[in-house]
């Protein structure tokens, strides 16, 4: 996030959340913002689920799945075309300004009406309400990103914070709300496969340097290999070895048959999780580990604060944290620099490896309330809102504009892309791009199919459903396939039938909920449960190609009827299946 | 004077509520460390225009004790009472509800782990040898800091209402109408 959560309570104008359902994925982001809406705020709303958010909204645009991109340029246009865009801001600080005029001209919101059925009205209000705010902050999270075109997605909400002048203001800004507790330190440190902590490229000379100086280890300037390619690669037998940290990519990874195909190739399997997840019940070796209320360390939210967390009780049977298990094996594989005392050592190592950012950042100034990187030095306050001064981190310290446009057809992507860039002399480096759909909807697979998650449960439930006032208080009916009105009359399907929605990919049978809430011919699911897991049927091919993230949120499937018989049966298959150990326990 | 007998009862503000169930998964564990049926009394519900949970009003004059054929409904000194073991499972009262704040439900064994079951348990109803009653909220009956719901309410969306406060309640509402009205009356 460019700013801090507490901001939307105190400051923000109007929020813009698009492709996020925040209270149910982010309650304490939502209850900041309520706090807003109370202050009196205005909401804008712009999903294909009419979330709860949506029922709080000033105006509320129910877009296909993946549509953000013409409806994100229709609002742009608008605002160029009516003069509401921030003149000063425009000039002083950015580039492009006139690539992206050119490109978003054609999408007007008459034509996102004629294609879509979406009021004009609508894309206009939200247009002016928008851009009218001081600031205007906006929110989003996996249903921009998950797509085929997920980046360029990302650059869009940048395009229309940038126009409207809201990078630098306390209450603006674009605001990713992560997934997780610590995604944003996760990739802080590095865990990802081209960049070391502080998001500093492998491949870069000075980066390289850094790492000799303080590890005294010559570093690979090859990026490693991102983790949705990784199934292919097992097949071929060219990733060997595979260690999983606290992840259950057998129900989280898109099309979850292929992924339990891919690990029997594997010479050696390693998970090292608190539970043993669907995804351990296939390791060699399974490691335990202590879990986040039994140990000390940091974690930084998704606003870059970073906060001490404590241990709260001891772990059972004096289990390691998890940096300790990971020391306990490079020192195993004889590595030298892996005798760090505690989680502040480790720390105190970072802020050594990026002083920029983390250099202020010590334990004791964190001992009640977090910091926000960048904060470079011990008298530093750290940085709540990032591009206060306007500059951006680019050498030239401008902030660029992305001309984005949209086809519906994805062979022709390069082909418009490569035109784009010749028409306006747009350098190769310089980010431009074409939105487009995956998949689109066809005779044998009618509906759009996307997932989501449910308030109670928290990823592939791997603690949640282990908890039972959640598993049996809070979610009270289970795995649910929940589907349009129009679908369910088409198919003659009512709620409590039991359904099975398949594609080419997989199926799944659950119990189907009719919910008047989704956008017609749209399919949801969530990836919670392992009996009736969404991402069985989800997209793992039209990789981002600038990302590498898959279209997790949008595939093409169809649901019928089925008899309770036929769910007792299918049910069963899938489990057997997905829990080997499980299974084996039952026959016996 | 004439004395009248009024329940306290739970109710959400659905402008503050954001949906997030911890009021049902504390009400689970309230009911289950009470020694009640483990299960949520309230249930969170979404509609058209927004989501709060429902759960019962104590309603003074309460339909549902009065068609309890065996007196498992009772009326209480301050809200409406379910006793689970006198309970028949017959139903009755979540017809007589207005509010479908009453429903049938059982729980699942503690001591069996159903997912090692030969059939795996997918409904409640398809476990064989549970007895269903009826239940309802008991304002946590027994529980020292009352309602579990709106201690754990994060957003302080759930009250409990009390005849007391309630009287204080509309007693400032009535003020604040009647004083509009005077002055605007001046005004005019």
């Amino acid at each position: 996030m460019t700013n801090d959560i507490a901001e939307f309570a105190t400051d923000t104008d109007v929020f813009l959340l698009i492709g996020t359902n925040t209270s149910e994925c982010h309650p304490i982001i939502a209850m900041q913002i309520l706090r807003g809406l109370e202050r009196g705020a205005k909401l804008i709303v712009i999903d294909p689920k009419k979330t709860d958010m949506a029922k709080k909204a000033d105006v509320f645009i129910q877009l296909p799945i993946g549509y953000n991109i013409p409806v994100l340029n229709a609002m742009i246009n608008h605002i160029i075309q009516n003069d509401l865009y921030d003149k000063e801001f425009v000039e002083k600080y950015t580039h492009g300004f006139e690539w992206l005029k050119e490109t978003v001209k054609d999408f007007t919101p008459e034509k996102i009406e004629k294609e879509t059925g979406i009021d004009k009205e609508l894309i206009i209000k939200a247009a002016e309400m928008y851009a009218k705010g001081n600031p205007s902050a906006i929110c989003y999270t996996m249903g921009i990103t998950q797509f085929t075109d997920g980046t360029y997605g990302v650059m869009e909400t940048s395009n229309l914070a940038l126009i409207t002048g809201n990078i630098g203001k306390k209450g603006g800004g674009v605001n990713p709300l992560r997934g997780q507790n610590n995604v944003q330190g996760a990739c802080d440190m590095g865990a990802l496969p081209d960049v070391c902590p502080g998001s500093a490229k492998v491949f870069n000379p000075k980066t390289q340097e850094k790492v000799l100086e303080l590890w005294g280890y010559p570093l690979n300037p090859k990026p490693g290999i991102p983790l949705t390619k990784a199934p292919h690669l097992m097949e071929e037998g060219k990733i060997k070895f595979l260690y999983v940290f606290g992840e259950n990519p057998v129900m989280s990874d898109p099309w979850t048959e292929h992924f339990i195909e891919a690990v029997e190739h594997l010479d050696f399997f390693v998970v090292q999780d608190i539970f043993l997840t669907e995804t351990a019940q296939r390791a060699d070796v399974v490691l335990p580990a202590a879990c986040w209320g039994e140990k000390e360390g940091t974690f930084i939210n998704t606003a870059r604060k970073v906060q001490r967390v404590r241990k709260a009780v001891n772990p059972p049977a004096n289990l390691d944290p998890d940096w300790k298990v990971i020391c306990n094996v490079a020192k195993r594989m004889g590595l030298k620099g892996f005798d760090y005392k505690s989680a502040e050592d480790i720390w105190n190592e970072v802020r050594k490896f990026d002083p920029a950012k983390f250099g202020g950042i010590s334990y004791e100034r964190i001992e009640k309330v977090g910091i926000n990187w960048p904060c470079p030095t011990e008298d530093h306050p750290g940085t709540p809102y990032l591009y206060g001064d306007h500059k951006s981190f680019l050498p030239d310290g401008k902030f660029r504009l992305a001309p984005i446009t949209y086809t519906d057809d994805k062979e022709k992507r390069i082909i418009i892309e490569k035109e784009l860039r010749e028409k306006f002399g747009i350098p190769d480096d310089y980010p431009a791009g074409v939105g487009c759909p995956s998949e689109k909807p066809d005779e044998v697979y009618p509906c759009m199919f996307t997932t989501g998650r449910k308030v109670f449960h928290y990823h592939t439930g791997t603690m949640t459903r282990e908890c039972k006032p959640i598993e049996y208080g809070a979610d009270m009916l289970g795995a649910v396939i929940e589907i349009s009105p129009d679908i369910a009359e088409e198919r003659d399907i009512e709620t409590g039938d039991y359904g099975l929605l398949y594609n080419k990919r997989g199926k799944i049978a659950a119990k189907v909920v009719v919910n008047p809430d989704l956008r017609y011919g749209t399919i949801f699911t969530t990836f919670h449960y392992a009996e009736a897991d969404g991402n069985e049927l989800a997209n793992p091919e039209d990789l981002d190609p600038l990302s590498n993230i898959p279209p997790l949120k949008m595939s093409i499937a169809n649901i019928k009827k089925i008899s309770e018989e036929e769910f007792f049966k299918i049910r069963k298959e899938i489990l057997e299946e997905l829990e080997p150990e499980l299974a084996e326990l039952k026959r016996r | 004077m004439q004395v009248v007998r009024e329940n306290k009862f739970v109710i959400a503000d659905p402008k503050t509520c954001i949906g997030c169930a911890t009021c049902m998964a504390a009400c689970y564990q309230s009911a289950y460390e009470r020694g009640k049926l483990a299960t949520p009394r309230l249930i969170v519900t979404r509609t058209e225009h927004g989501v709060m949970p429902n759960q019962c009003r104590q309603c003074d004059d309460a339909p549902c004790a009065n068609v309890c054929p065996v007196g498992a409904l009772t009326f209480g000194e301050d809200s409406i009472e379910l006793h689970e073991e006198i309970c028949i499972g017959c139903k009755l009262c979540t017809i007589a509800c207005p509010f479908g704040a009453i429903r049938p439900a059982s729980e699942f064994m503690p001591s069996v782990d159903y997912r090692l079951e030969p059939e795996p348990a997918l409904t409640l109803e398809s476990v064989i040898g549970l007895k269903t009653i009826a239940v309802k909220c008991d304002l946590c009956k027994g529980r020292e800091e009352g309602p579990a719901c709106v201690e754990a309410c994060p957003t302080g969306a759930l009250k409990i209402m009390d005849p007391k406060n309630q009287e204080k309640m509309i007693s400032q509402k009535a003020q604040k109408a009647v004083e509009k009205t005077v002055q605007t009356g001046i005004a005019n």
